[in-house]
């Protein structure tokens, strides 16, 4: 608690009035133990606070309170049952509207993904990122694809623009933008059908 | 040895027994709707509360101001909470009292209610008095050097004197830091000691 405090004026009014913690306490008598400074000036605090008090004291007893403290108490006491037997208001509970579970920034972080999901689909389906029409041919046991790319420019778009996670597109398709016939085993890129159109 | 500070002041005569019913115990009573425990919660502390509210507000406003106080106990009396608040009823009661003076110095004007505050100590002494007993006298001055203290100070040595409360708990009732608390006090009591010497 000293830590706080500013000066020693401070520490020892605390003292004086007994509300130092024990550890301070024991600290501060240390100090005027060894600091006649200190504890003169701790004597000297003490006789104010004491003389203040006392004319205080005086100037009360001389000076009478300007009511009568029974009938204060009564003309209060009269007031308080005046107050008490008053009909207390009713107390109106409105019905709150019912609380959302939802997180408020969920509302708007909602909206958002609604917009960004609606814009994605807008996209895919004007054909800006579609630049190949993969077909599936379905030929005997096995499934061969084969992609059609619309236009060399756009294979080259294609193929600078993804990267397939598990099998680059180059190696479906030949370097001069033929379609480069494959059978789907195990290992086709799972990527490469959701691109295309599959065809039964 | 050394914590000989005073206790509060208590006038002489009307030494108050100690309490067999708490003041706790009573306001609950009279959450209850017992009228005579609030009646003798008003006798317990209607010297002290009257005697502050005097020093801080002045004598023309300080029944005024009493009353008022015992019945914002009774308005807000749900709201009184043993656990939370420090110091029990008496620091809760000081602190509405000190709410109401502070309301009335802001409603007034705090220079305008200081120059009121210190005519009315000086109209009290009238012509003669030079006549008057010592005792009187140095109450006068007493109650002219304290007029004269700003409203800040006034209120903390006040709370002091008049209350049980600790430092801690008059800083809280006056809102302000326990450094700064202490502080206005022991500029106040120099102040007060140098105007009374005068």
């Amino acid at each position: 608690m000293i830590d706080t405090l500013n000066d020693d004026s401070q520490i020892l009014l605390l003292f004086l009035a007994g509300e130092l913690p024990e550890h301070d306490r024991m600290a501060i008598e240390q100090r005027l133990a060894t600091e006649p400074a200190l504890a003169e000036e701790l004597e000297k605090l003490q006789s104010t606070y004491d003389h203040i008090g006392a004319r205080l004291q005086d100037a009360d007893e001389l000076t009478a309170v300007p009511v009568n403290i029974h009938a204060t108490a009564r003309s209060i006491g009269q007031l308080m049952r005046q107050r008490l037997a008053e009909p207390r208001p009713l107390v109106v509970v409105r019905k709150q509207p019912a609380k959302s579970h939802l997180r408020p920034w969920l509302i708007p972080s909602g909206i958002a993904a609604a917009i960004l999901v609606g814009s994605a689909l807008l996209i895919s389906r004007s054909g800006m990122f579609q630049p190949t029409q993969a077909v599936a041919i379905k030929a005997g046991p096995t499934t061969t694809v084969a992609t059609h790319p619309a236009s060399d420019d756009n294979l080259e778009l294609f193929k600078d623009s993804f990267t397939p996670p598990n099998r680059d597109i180059a190696d479906v398709l030949s370097p001069s933008g033929t379609p480069k016939d494959m059978s789907i085993q195990d290992d086709v890129s799972p990527f490469l059908l959701k691109v295309g159109t599959i065809q039964e | 040895m050394l914590h000989t500070m005073v206790p509060p002041i208590v006038p002489k005569g009307q030494e108050p027994a100690p309490p067999v019913v708490s003041d706790e115990a009573l306001l609950q009573r009279l959450r209850d709707g017992d009228a005579a425990a609030g009646e003798a919660l008003v006798k317990r502390h209607c010297t002290a509360l009257l005697h502050y509210l005097q020093r801080v507000a002045g004598d023309q406003v300080a029944e005024e101001l009493h009353q008022q106080t015992w019945l914002s106990v009774l308005d807000h009396i749900e709201k009184f909470d043993p656990t939370l608040s420090g110091g029990g009823f008496k620091a809760w009661l000081f602190r509405i009292a000190t709410n109401k003076a502070n309301d009335f110095w802001r409603s007034r004007g705090r220079e305008k209610v200081a120059k009121e505050g210190l005519k009315l100590v000086t109209d009290e002494e009238g012509p003669d008095a030079s006549h008057r007993l010592h005792g009187q006298e140095q109450a006068d001055k007493l109650k002219r050097a304290i007029a004269m203290l700003p409203e800040s100070q006034r209120q903390v040595l006040m709370l002091r004197y008049y209350s049980d409360m600790k430092f801690l708990e008059i800083a809280q009732v006056v809102g302000c830091p326990l450094n700064t608390a202490l502080g206005r006090m022991h500029k106040a009591m120099l102040k007060l000691k140098a105007l009374m010497e005068e």
